[in-house]
């Protein structure tokens, strides 16, 4: 199959554009890769390093933080405490006063709790059960305390956490200030008694003699836990009253539960034993007891104990623990008022909350830029693929009207060469064809070369024309040539005293070899045989010329030497081909049988003589004819042509030949030779030049059988007739072409 | 046909080798032309020419000739007995002193 070169061109062309497209959009999509690789591995590193900062800078930041909060908290409940008990010491002071001065106090009556009463906020009297209601300083002193009653009640009723207030006396009555009345009166009506030297704020107070918290308590009417406070009384030394007053839990929870920050945040309230007064743990080793006191100075954490007998000095603080077995900060603050403490406990992982939060938004924003990028990254890939089609189809597009650009003067040139058929198209360089090129300069050299094709056309047929007619001309030259050569023996023969025959067959179309015969007068007949040098048309003419001087001065019945001297200096005088032409001229006097002859450098005379050829040996060494120009003539020995004579007899034959014949070579290059000639000459049937000829022919073809014949091959042939041959009927003239 | 020059000075000695025919005579001809100007003596060697025709003999006449004008000579050696008859012949061979 053929490829086109547009083809070929084309396909070159893309593929180098597809592989360096290919290189390009891979290194593009290589470099997007990597790029979203080194984003990935820096939003990594970024996210460790914001982590490890935060954490660090969290840590001291929560530290502060948590700590002067718990502080705040602890004081803001503090408050609560110091509230209660300035109130109390307020009231115990006025109590104090009342009853070591009760001359200045007119007794009021306190009233008996009442159903009629139950929910409001009022004073009421109890009695403890070893009280004698009926003790008149008792009374007095209850009617006393009783102006104190309007005091109480906005105690009570101006504070958001305080259940109660009351003044209890150690005769067994106390004046209390409450909501719950009806929960003193018994089931029948009966009112209900109220030891108070037994609850542990009054045993406290009177133990400790100073202002006294209890631990959290069951409430004796509100069934709510809470914290009392007592506060005591002296007169004179002696107990005289205890002022107390109770905060309910709840109040306190929602106090410090509100300090709760978050949900991995808990607060804690331990009182000075370390006892666990609140928690928001429900469980846990800060989980808040079941009932009773749980001492956390009891606990087996040491870190935890630690830092509990650290809070409770009352310093404050913040430390990392371990706590249920998981990284915690603890803060702590204490409650002076109280001697009791608050902690504030965070989980790490809460702390780092903010930090993960942080973290979180830079890898949520980091995301969404790796996931900009992804997308990104994928349009760009398809981007660099779409670019890198759209150039492979432009690249494409190009290679096709490139190659065809660069073919279309090629076909071009195919098609005007093929319409290339008769003798008038001629190839042009066209416009096409003017490429600037390689192309136009090939178009150039078809166009020279169809030029040349066309001349040499037109040469050639001029040629073959002139060839023809040289061809027609040389034909008509041989013929000429040997219709100059006499021919018409038989008429010649038949009523002579002798018989001839010649023959010449030219290598070419025209030879150099010629023979002649002619009778110069009755007596005497010329023989010529002579060969010029060289063969061809020049060979002929200067053959003719030749021939035609030596008839010519021959005609004039000079001696045969004389002929050749004369004919020597009239070739030698315009001979610039330098051609020279050897000659033997034999000169027969039929009546005499006498032979005259002059050699030029010419074969040796074959006489036949009883029927035995041989040579006749040359007289004298000779040159031939035209050797020499004229100005050196003086080289030539003298004579330069030699002489002699023969006398014959009737039958003999002569025959006389040019070189074609000696030199007649055999494929094996072997010549044929004089002394092959002279065998064959005495082999032959018969001396009659007429028989003899052709048989000698047909020897020299046997000979030399498919070799070339290279030089004209002569021979001429005569006999003499033996007296009975004769007729005696002579028909006169020689005919002569 | 092949011819060998041997160049000795302003001698050249052609060695020839091969037949000297009609087809071979142009070209040996020029080539004696060009010889005939090289040199102011030429000796041609015929120890391989088996055969001349009178074409050839043309040649080396025209040869003879040329070097005889420029006063220069001119000779031939090892000529084969075919050849020399040739020589002999045609004359040739007294131009050239060769003796019968």
């Amino acid at each position: 199959m053929k490829i086109s070169l547009s083809t070929k061109l084309f396909q070159i062309m893309i593929a180098l554009v597809a592989v360096a497209v290919i290189l390009f959009a891979g290194a593009g999509i290589f470099q997007v890769y990597r790029f979203a690789g080194i984003m990935g591995e820096t939003n990594r590193e970024q996210n460790a390093v914001i982590m490890d900062t935060m954490s660090e800078s969290m840590e001291e930041v929560a530290a502060d933080s948590y700590r002067k909060y718990v502080v705040a908290e602890a004081k803001l409940l503090d408050g609560e405490f110091w509230t209660m008990r300035h109130d109390l010491e307020v009231l115990a002071r006025q109590v104090q006063e009342i009853l070591e001065h009760p001359a200045r106090y007119t007794p009021v009556d306190v009233p008996r709790p009442s159903l009629e009463n139950a929910g409001k906020l009022t004073v009421q009297l109890i009695y403890s059960d070893r009280a004698d209601q009926t003790d008149r300083e008792l009374n007095e002193q209850i009617g006393r305390v009783g102006t104190l009653g309007s005091t109480i009640l906005e105690i009570v009723g101006g504070s958001d956490t305080l259940l109660d207030c009351m003044v209890s006396l150690p005769g067994g009555a106390t004046v209390i200030v409450d909501r719950t009345p009806e929960a003193k009166i018994g089931p029948n009506g009966e009112y209900l008694p109220l030891n108070a030297w037994r609850r542990p704020w009054y045993a406290g107070a009177a133990t400790h003699g100073e202002p006294y918290f209890s631990p959290v308590n069951r409430d004796n009417y509100h069934n709510t836990y809470e914290v009392m406070a007592g506060v005591p009384v002296y007169v004179n030394g002696e107990l005289a009253a205890v002022c107390g007053s109770s905060i309910q839990m709840n109040s306190l929870e929602g106090i410090v539960s509100d300090a709760q920050l978050g949900e991995n945040s808990h607060t804690c309230l331990i009182n000075e034993t370390g006892g666990i007064i609140y928690s928001s743990w429900t469980d846990g080793e800060l989980g808040m007891p079941d009932g009773g006191l749980k001492s956390l100075r009891e606990s087996s954490n040491a870190e935890l104990v630690a830092l509990v007998n650290e809070a409770l000095t009352g310093k404050t603080g913040f430390s990392r623990l371990l706590l249920n077995g998981e990284e915690t900060y603890i803060a702590y603050a204490p409650l002076p008022t109280v001697g009791w403490a608050q902690l504030l406990t965070v989980s790490r992982e809460e702390l780092n909350q903010t930090a993960l939060l942080l973290t979180r938004q830079t890898d949520e924003v980091m995301q969404e830029s790796m996931e900009a990028l992804r997308l990104n990254q994928i349009d760009t890939n398809i981007r660099t693929v779409l670019a890198a089609l759209l150039l492979l189809a432009l690249a494409a597009f190009a290679s096709k009207l490139f190659a065809n650009r660069l073919v279309r003067p090629i076909k071009r040139m195919t098609q005007q060469v093929s319409e290339m058929q008769g003798d008038d198209v001629t190839f042009h360089v066209d416009d096409i064809l003017r490429t600037g090129d390689e192309i136009e300069v090939l178009a150039c050299s078809i166009e020279e070369m169809d030029a040349k094709l066309h001349r040499y056309i037109r040469e050639n047929s001029a040629m073959t024309a002139e060839k023809e007619r040289i061809s027609t001309e040389l034909s008509l030259a041989t013929r000429i040539q040997s219709d100059m050569m006499p021919s018409v023996f038989p008429k010649f023969t038949g009523a002579e005293e002798f018989s001839i025959d010649a023959l010449m067959h030219p290598a070419k179309e025209v030879g150099g070899d010629f023979y002649d015969f002619f009778r110069i007068d009755d007596d005497h007949l010329a023989l010529v045989t002579a060969d010029v040098s060289g063969k061809g048309v020049g060979a002929a003419l200067f053959m003719m010329i030749s021939k035609t001087l030596l008839k010519n001065e021959a005609m004039h019945g000079k001696a045969p030497v004389e002929v050749l001297r004369e004919v020597n200096a009239q070739l030698s005088e315009s001979n610039k081909e330098g051609m020279f032409v050897t000659v033997w001229l034999g000169i027969l006097d039929l009546s005499t049988l006498k032979l005259s002859y002059a050699d030029a450098g010419h074969e040796k005379l074959l006489l036949c003589h009883e029927g035995k050829w041989r040579y006749i040996e040359k007289p004298r060494r000779s040159a031939a004819l035209a050797m020499l120009p004229p100005d050196m003539l003086e080289l030539m020995p003298t004579p330069p042509f030699a002489e002699g004579e023969l006398q014959l007899s009737p039958g003999d034959a002569l025959l006389q030949y040019t070189d074609g014949v000696t030199e007649a070579t055999n494929a094996q290059s072997e010549l044929f030779g004089e002394e092959r000639l002279l065998d064959t000459l005495n082999r032959a049937p018969s001396n009659e030049p007429t028989e003899l000829l052709p048989y000698l022919r047909g020897e020299i073809d046997a000979f030399v059988q498919d070799a070339e014949q290279f030089d004209d091959i002569t021979m001429l042939g005569v006999r003499l007739k033996k007296q009975s041959e004769h007729t005696g009927n002579e028909t006169g003239e020689e005919t002569q072409k | 046909m092949n011819v060998k020059l041997i160049k000795k000075g302003n001698v050249g000695e052609v060695l020839l080798d091969g037949r000297i025919d009609a087809k071979v005579t142009p070209e040996l001809e020029q080539y004696f032309q060009k010889i005939a100007e090289q040199f102011d003596k030429v000796v041609l060697d015929f120890d391989g020419v088996p055969y001349i025709s009178s074409a050839g003999l043309r040649a080396l006449r025209n040869l003879y000739v040329t070097m005889s004008r420029k006063g220069g000579s001119f000779s031939v050696r090892n000529v084969r007995k075919d050849v020399m008859d040739v020589f002999n012949v045609t004359g040739f061979g007294m131009l050239l002193n060769l003796g019968m």
